[in-house]
């Protein structure tokens, strides 16, 4: 019987084992003093641009790492550091990706917990405004100041651009056939032919900063109720089932990946509609970056002209000016009137209200059918 | 095996022994056992509580967050989510008979038929065991796509006809792409229980002139129970959880699932760890009465025991010259549900973009893809990475298992059922609300965890131990307790006697459960996706990172890797379980 006790005993001792951990976790966590890089940052400032990347290499060789938070994917950013790497060698890149949400869901986690692991983190406009105001140090720098002032703001600078716009199949739709614009969209000739991802809050957004409310929101019911949109999850799959030809327009993808589906020879193709978003990449240094020297070094490296003709190569549209390009169509794009930059994320149209329409005129309702 | 024969021949004297040195050694076995159950408990309820507590406050825990019920509201407020879950049960329950047919089907041809070349068999089945399940789901709609499906392009210029046979973007083609993807679960469930089937009983059913069928009903179905309860239950929750294809097939087919309602309501930034933790409840709450069940159904544990001190070998039914035709069938399954979408998938992973076969795009065949994936860094690592919190996540697990399994079916400790019901919880958690508890948990305990391979070992553990507890649960229930009691008797210590005795008596459903939840750490996308840091990324982010920034033909071959690597360690399994099959006499 004395074993019997002796288990009930030891439940109960689990119990309140659990109970501590539970106390423990929910006690808040106190703010500790950690060295600021931002002061770090503001000494920097008297030097010259030679000898600021000179101090700063020197001091990111101390440090020996840097830890990248990135939302890019592998290659990419397998490629911006290997280049990273090659001018500044004794400098090891560290880095973990994830969607927008989870590196959000990871610094903001971290930073209750006073844990800070992160030098660098890239973001996404969606989830900037989302972070803790003091999670991210206001930096300036010379390369950052190449970089114009619509892509940058006190603690980010947006890496590269995207922008999103109509692809369409070219064996399937003749260009000249093409919608031109949103209202096109709603033409019955295109019943079930639209791939629509269902991600596309940016969209519902620029359309509501341009047209405001009432416009959208009857716009977006008439969109939802046509019965043309194929709704998917995963924009760039999107892309690919547009080259194999699942239907003969896609709203929206990324010209990036039509590009480079077209140079292998896919039948796809992008144009314009009237509105599109544009979408920023915001990078910010961690206010309490572990390796501050380090940070600002490879912070400078992507804005510099060399790194952003990395990016270049890749296909992607740089930020800074100074830096050749190679896809010269979304160039283009990035500075045609159609295309909204300003309007959207860091502080753009309400998200909730967007959400609320995107969910439910659209998302839901094709549930209903 | 002949030293258990011989432990056994004690009888009636074996028993009443037995109970003696029971009552012996009571105490520091059940201080063995209180450790297991503590580690246990202590991996499982600590984020269940967590989770729980998070489901009544208003923001994460540690931020001075209020009571509230509003999270309850704003989960089950909608009768949206009701239909959904509607979907959910019906889905699961449908694509969990398919998987169940096929992959019992299959059991019985490669366990119990001289059907030929069961080798090839073995390792076809187990080939969708590894390819990502975003992969296998994409594959399908690559085949049977209204617009763009090579088998409706081949039926409708076949047969003239003017429509697509097929639209994968309905209820009926999610419940295909799902359940077939899903055969190996309980082909490999049904093999262990298959090959612990005592000949005898259906000898005795043959004399006394039972019919086939009748026999088949009374014996073998009788004695499997708690296998095939224990299979269906795991499929079933499985089913419920899994969003790839309820996503790329249910979202266009305008069909939302459970697991479509949380994803809609928690895509947003940061996450909203307080309602995803409040939808969780309901999967709580069903995986709590099919565990019930289960056990309420198995408590009889003798009922099952068909692993006693008698020798003997699963008898194997000569089909004579109908093995042909058990061949022909299997191997038309094996087409459909392995070969075609595999063969997708090797055709991409040679493209430089998806396109259907043709002469045209052959002549465009590349390698770049396998290029690219060799040339990651990333791969190597994370492969690395899997590797190894994979084995060690699974051996623990199973591990583990062994001792509640043990304590749940051989005790009588108050509480047993308690811990397996506890013990079977996590399955319930939605990987993104269990990993979010543990990044909190870790980054505020001041253990050396977060950041490291271990944090990914503990979610793992936490997570997949229901399956391993179920699978060595129900393989253990088939082992008599006479074998025991007769070992206890020649005075030899009872951890020995377990692993001695117990261990490779139910190696087969331990092996299962293994490799179950090795391969799942390969699939798995939400643990990691948070809880993986700098260097410690495993496989399934990458595969994630690359669908999402567009590389699917890379993904393909990808795919392509592990699929060769899944058929070698296949072949090994085969060869280890053959040679510890119970097989006496040999």
């Amino acid at each position: 019987m004395t074993s019997i006790f002796s288990v009930r005993l030891k439940f109960a001792a689990c119990g309140l084992a659990l109970m501590t951990a539970l106390t423990v976790v929910s006690r808040p966590v106190t703010a500790q003093a950690v060295a600021d890089a931002e002061t770090f940052f503001a000494s920097l400032e008297s030097l010259s641009a030679a000898q600021r990347e000179a101090k700063l290499f020197e001091g990111a060789k101390k440090e020996g790492s840097v830890v990248w938070y990135t939302t890019d994917g592998p290659q990419p950013t397998q490629q911006i550091l290997r280049a990273f790497s090659k001018k500044y060698p004794g400098v090891k890149t560290e880095f973990i990706r994830g969607k927008s949400r989870e590196i959000a869901d990871r610094i903001t986690s971290e930073a209750r917990a006073n844990r800070h692991l992160f030098d660098l983190a890239k973001t996404s406009t969606e989830t900037y405004d989302m972070y803790p105001p003091n999670v991210f140090a206001s930096y300036k720098s010379p390369t950052k100041s190449e970089i114009p002032a619509a892509m940058q703001g006190d603690k980010w600078a947006s890496v590269f651009t995207f922008v999103r716009v109509m692809g369409y199949n070219t064996k399937l739709v003749k260009s000249e056939d093409l919608p031109k614009s949103w209202d096109d969209l709603l033409d019955p000739k295109w019943k079930g032919k639209i791939l629509f991802d269902e991600s596309s809050l940016p969209e519902v957004g620029v359309l509501y900063a341009r047209w405001g409310k009432d416009r959208t929101a009857a716009y977006v019911e008439k969109l939802g109720a046509s019965g043309n949109l194929q709704i998917r999850t995963g924009r760039t799959t999107l892309s690919q089932m547009l080259s194999a030809g699942e239907a003969p327009i896609a709203v929206t993808v990324y010209p990036y990946d039509i590009e480079n589906l077209r140079t292998k020879g896919a039948p796809v193709d992008w144009a314009l509609l009237d509105q599109n978003p544009g979408l920023l990449q915001p990078t910010s240094i961690s206010r309490r970056a572990a390796h501050p020297h380090a940070a600002a070094l490879l912070f400078d490296y992507l804005l510099s002209k060399e790194g952003q003709e990395v990016y270049a190569a890749m296909g992607r549209t740089p930020s800074n000016p100074n830096a050749s390009v190679k896809n010269e169509r979304e160039k283009a794009a990035v500075q045609d009137p159609r295309v909204a930059f300003d309007e959207m994320g860091v502080g753009g149209a309400p998200l909730e209200e967007t959400t609320k329409l995107l969910d439910e005129k659209i998302l839901r309702r094709s549930f209903q059918r | 095996m002949s030293q258990i024969a011989e432990i056994a021949t004690g009888g009636q004297i074996v028993r009443r022994a037995g109970l003696l040195s029971l009552s012996r050694r009571l105490t520091w076995r059940h201080g063995a056992l209180a450790i297991i159950a503590l580690v246990v408990v202590y991996l499982t309820l600590v984020p269940l509580g967590m989770i729980l507590y998070g489901t009544l406050t208003d923001g994460p825990p540690g931020t001075g967050a209020s009571f509230t019920l509003q999270n309850y509201v704003r989960a089950y407020g909608s009768p949206d989510i009701f239909r959904a879950a509607f979907n959910s049960v019906s889905f699961a329950v449908l694509s969990g008979i398919i998987s169940f047919i096929i992959g019992c089907y299959l059991a019985w041809v490669t366990e119990r038929t001289n059907t030929p070349f069961k080798g090839v068999i073995y390792i076809a089945v187990l080939v969708p065991f590894l390819v990502p399940g975003i992969l296998t789901t994409i594959s399908w709609v690559f085949l049977l796509s209204p617009n763009i499906g090579l088998i409706n392009k081949v039926a409708e210029s076949l047969f003239g006809l003017d429509k697509p046979p097929f639209n994968i973007y309905s209820f009926a083609g999610m419940v295909w792409t799902f359940g077939i993807d899903h055969i190996t679960l309980p082909f490999l469930l049904m093999a262990a229980a298959f090959r612990s089937m005592d000949p005898t009983l259906e000898e005795a059913a043959s004399i006394s002139s039972m019919g086939p069928l009748r026999q088949f009903y009374q014996i073998n179905l009788k004695i499997m129970f708690p296998s095939i309860l224990a299979t269906c239950l795991l499929l079933f929750v499985r089913g419920i959880e899994t969003f790839e294809a309820p996503a790329v097939i249910g979202i266009p087919a305008g069909i939302p699932v459970f697991a479509t309602e949380i994803f809609l309501a928690l895509r947003r930034a940061p996450t909203d760890y307080n309602l995803a933790g409040t939808y969780s409840t309901a999967y709580l709450l069903i995986t709590v009465i099919g565990v019930l069940l289960y056990l309420r159904v198995t408590r009889v544990a003798e009922k099952f025991a068909t692993i006693t001190g008698k020798a003997y070998r699963p008898r194997v039914i000569d089909l004579g010259t109908w093995r042909y035709g058990v061949l022909c069938l299997t191997m038309l399954v094996l087409f459909i549900g392995v070969f075609l979408p595999l063969a997708i998938v090797l055709w991409a992973s040679f493209m430089p973009f998806y396109a259907q076969p043709s002469w045209h795009m052959l002549s465009m065949a590349t390698f770049a893809n396998y290029v690219a994936v060799f040339e990651l860094d990333e791969f190597y690592r994370a492969f690395w990475n899997n590797l190894v919190t994979g084995v060690s996540a699974a051996t623990i697990a199973v591990l583990l298992s062994v001792g509640i399994a043990w304590i749940v079916i051989r005790t009588d400790i108050p509480g047993r059922k308690m811990l397996d019901i506890i013990a079977f919880t996590p399955i319930a958690l939605p990987g993104v609300v269990l990993s979010l508890a543990l990044l909190w948990l870790y980054l505020t305990v001041p253990l050396p965890v977060y950041g490291t391979l271990w944090i990914l070992i503990i979610a793992f553990v936490t997570k997949f131990i229901p399956i391993s507890l179920r699978v060595v649960h129900a393989s253990m229930l088939q082992v008599h307790k006479e074998l025991e009691e007769a070992a206890e008797l020649s005075s030899s210590s009872w951890l020995r006697n377990l692993f001695s005795i117990v261990v490779p008596l139910i190696l087969p459903g331990l092996l299962v459960g293994w490799l179950y939840i090795l391969t799942l750490t390969f699939k798995v996308l939400s643990i990691p996706i948070l809880l993986s840091h700098v260097g410690t990324e495993v496989l399934p982010v990458l595969i994630f990172s690359l669908y999402q920034s567009g590389g699917i033909t890379e993904l393909c071959a990808m795919g392509v890797i592990l699929t060769i690597f899944i058929a070698v360690v296949a072949g090994l399994t085969r060869l280890i379980s053959a040679r510890f099959a119970i097989k006496a006499g040999e």
